[in-house]
């Protein structure tokens, strides 16, 4: 079963998160999940920021089905790996870490990343490609053929 | 200063902490330690390996093999609980920690299928099968 | 930049950090300027073994994440799993998954309230904190069989029960417990050497927190009413929880929220033995999980967070953990520009960091 999210495209991402962020929404995080060959999906997830005296004062808000969105707001993004992906760092500062993350497991870019280590953050500068771009069956296209020759990724298999 | 009567208790009191290993403490019941295989009414159905989540047990179903990696193995006792004979038990004993690497290698009947009817081959011995690495 | 700046290493080796941070401060003249994390020391790519072990197995992994806070990763992912299935654990499941977890958030803030005053040099009362946390590891030794690493959750409930001797044991340590708190009450909260270390710094003002995405105690210390406990998971609806809440923003605000939340989780480990239900353990789990779910609790450090996507194979498709200490970071960094290098170390454990849970 699937919760309840919102598509929106790169072109909508950044007015859709200023409109969060004036409605005083606090940013969770970022989930990664691989869809095929070329597309990642991205989810955003936002907090509404309900607070004890919320919850007190209107009752309807304290039981959830499992199904519902528990306090939650999220967005969906397809996005194509090649193409840069517009960060959100500018509103929401605290994205920066997580941007950085999904650079280094999945090798796609961020546009305008006020602090950037390209890659650089988990990874060692000898290691050429992604660790978790390979999650289900999908392979990383012919352009990098070299990395089929080291298929299984050295970081994360089973010891 | 709020910490001056907590300073003379300790003092005059005896330490906190106990001689190990000259004095043992008495284990809990309910403490994982080693894990024993009573070989005699185990089928060798590898429910055990495959339920195991670092892969420390290896079943040959039909030799009648049961090899257990104690170093591997991270005592969380799945295998205890799955086993349908019940003959993996987990006893409260802590292992040692030991200068070599061994396995532990059980052998007993294997399953014979009812149509053969032959008689089983090894009868229950046990040995532990030292390894260096 | 002027060249009376210096660039002074911290970590990842240290005598105050309990796992590896390395950040580069930029100094001038003992007031830091600017700070420039790394992480990456204890990166072991976990999430990638959903490739290799089945769901079942998973929760084993889950549970070594973190060594402090390892009961409560299990929790998380086992209701995750749960939800995505439409299944619910049997009410003596989910109060025992409770007790045991504020056993773990007791035994985390103990641990960290010893570490806190060791990273100004209190550590006479670092040792008497630590001393006291020895009651709740004899605890969970004799109820689950381990000091930290529980294995107790199971997608579909929990592996262990409490008979009704050690249920009178257990309140017998807990009241020694107490005790114990109570004489180092005003050690910890009202000596004058103590406040003049912490009180002050490392400001965080409410409109900080909520912008950078802080959680847990730094966000509580802050005047935010906001605990995940208080959504109602795992029976926490059926018990009197309240939120311990601060209003000051700085460092002795946040450790005085995590004094306090020792205290009323005894409360509420003692009302959740009292009120223990009959019922049978596990559930009957039906076939294999498939979709997506997202699920929240509430860590030691704060709000934990995760992702998993199944495609209805044995094995699951994507795993995502965000931990408290990963929304925590950035806050850190802006809370040290303006401060004096000897406030540093505390300023950095006062939003308990658990690197190894925010680079699993």
């Amino acid at each position: 079963m699937f919760f309840e999210a919102k598509d929106v495209t790169p072109d909508t991402l950044l007015a859709e998160v200023q409109r969060l962020a004036n409605a005083k929404c606090r940013f969770v995080t970022m989930s990664q999940t691989v869809v095929d060959e070329n597309t990642l999906r991205l989810f955003y997830h936002f907090d509404e920021n309900l607070t004890m005296s919320d919850l007190r004062h209107n009752p309807e808000l304290c039981m959830w089905a499992p199904t519902d969105a528990k306090g939650m707001v999220h967005l969906r993004m397809d996005v194509n790996k090649d193409a840069p992906i517009p960060s959100i760092s500018s509103i929401y500062f605290c994205a920066v870490l997580i941007e950085n993350e999904t650079q280094d497991q999945f090798g796609v870019r961020f546009a305008g990343l006020p602090l950037d280590y390209q890659g650089g953050m988990y990874l060692e500068g000898e290691v050429t490609h992604a660790p978790y771009f390979t999650m289900t069956t999908v392979r990383r296209p012919a352009a990098a053929a070299k990395d089929d020759a080291k298929a299984e990724p050295a970081k994360g298999d089973q010891a | 200063m709020y910490m001056l009567k907590n300073v003379l208790r300790n003092l005059s009191g005896k330490p906190a902490t106990r001689l190990y290993p000259l004095e043992e403490r008495e284990p809990f019941p309910a403490y994982r330690g080693v894990i024993t295989n009573d070989v005699e009414r185990c089928i060798f159905c590898s429910t055990c390996a495959k339920v195991c989540p670092t892969d420390a047990i290896t079943v040959d179903a039909k030799a009648g093999q049961w090899v257990y990696d104690p170093f591997l193995c991270v005592y969380c006792s799945a295998c205890v609980e799955k086993c349908p004979t019940k003959c993996l038990m987990q006893v409260p004993t802590h292992r040692k920690p030991s200068v070599t690497k061994f396995r532990v290698l059980r052998t007993g009947t294997p399953r014979v299928k009812k149509s053969a009817g032959a008689k089983a081959k090894a009868e229950g011995s046990a040995k532990d099968k030292p390894e260096s690495e | 930049m002027s060249n009376r700046t210096t660039v002074i290493p911290f970590g990842p080796q240290h005598p105050v950090l309990p796992e590896p941070l390395h950040i580069k401060f930029v100094v001038e003249d003992e007031t830091v300027v600017g700070a420039i994390p790394q992480l990456g020391f204890v990166h072991r790519g976990l999430e990638s073994l959903v490739r290799t072990k089945d769901y079942n197995q998973m929760v084993f992994v889950v549970e070594r994440i973190c060594g402090i806070c390892s009961c409560i990763h299990a929790n998380c992912y086992c209701n995750a799993i749960e939800d995505m299935m439409g299944i619910t654990a049997p009410p003596r499941a989910q109060f025992l998954r409770v007790i045991w977890s504020e056993l773990h958030r007791i035994h985390s803030h103990l641990l960290w309230l010893g570490l806190f005053a060791d990273s100004f040099g209190f550590e006479s009362v670092f040792q008497q904190f630590w001393r006291i946390r020895e009651h709740v590891m004899d605890i969970c030794e004799a109820t689950a069989g381990n000091r930290v690493i529980l294995s107790v959750n199971v997608v579909g409930g929990v592996r262990r029960d409490l008979a009704p001797d050690q249920i009178r044991w257990m309140l017998g340590r807990l009241d020694e417990l107490q005790k114990g708190m109570r004489e180092l009450t005003s050690t910890m909260l009202d000596d004058y050497t103590v406040q003049e270390r912490t009180r002050g710094i490392g400001y965080l003002s409410k409109d900080d927190a909520r912008l950078l995405g802080a959680a847990g105690p730094t966000l509580r210390g802050s005047g935010w009413e906001i605990d995940e406990r208080m959504h109602g998971y795992a029976a926490y609806s059926d018990l009197n929880f309240i939120p311990v809440v601060e209003n000051d923003g700085d460092c002795y605000a946040r450790s005085k929220v995590r004094f306090y939340e020792v205290l009323h989780s005894m409360d509420l480990i003692r009302e959740a033995l009292n009120r223990l239900p009959e019922s049978e353990l596990t559930v009957k789990v039906p076939g294999n999980p498939d979709g997506e779910s997202v699920f929240r609790v509430e860590q030691p450090r704060g709000e934990l967070f995760y992702y998993i996507r199944a495609n209805g194979t044995k094995y699951l498709e994507r795993m995502r953990v965000r931990t408290p200490t990963f929304a925590n970071v950035p806050p850190l960094l802006h809370m040290l520009p303006g401060c004096k290098l000897p406030d540093v170390p505390v300023i950095v454990l006062s939003i308990d960091p658990c690197i190894s849970c925010t680079e699993r």
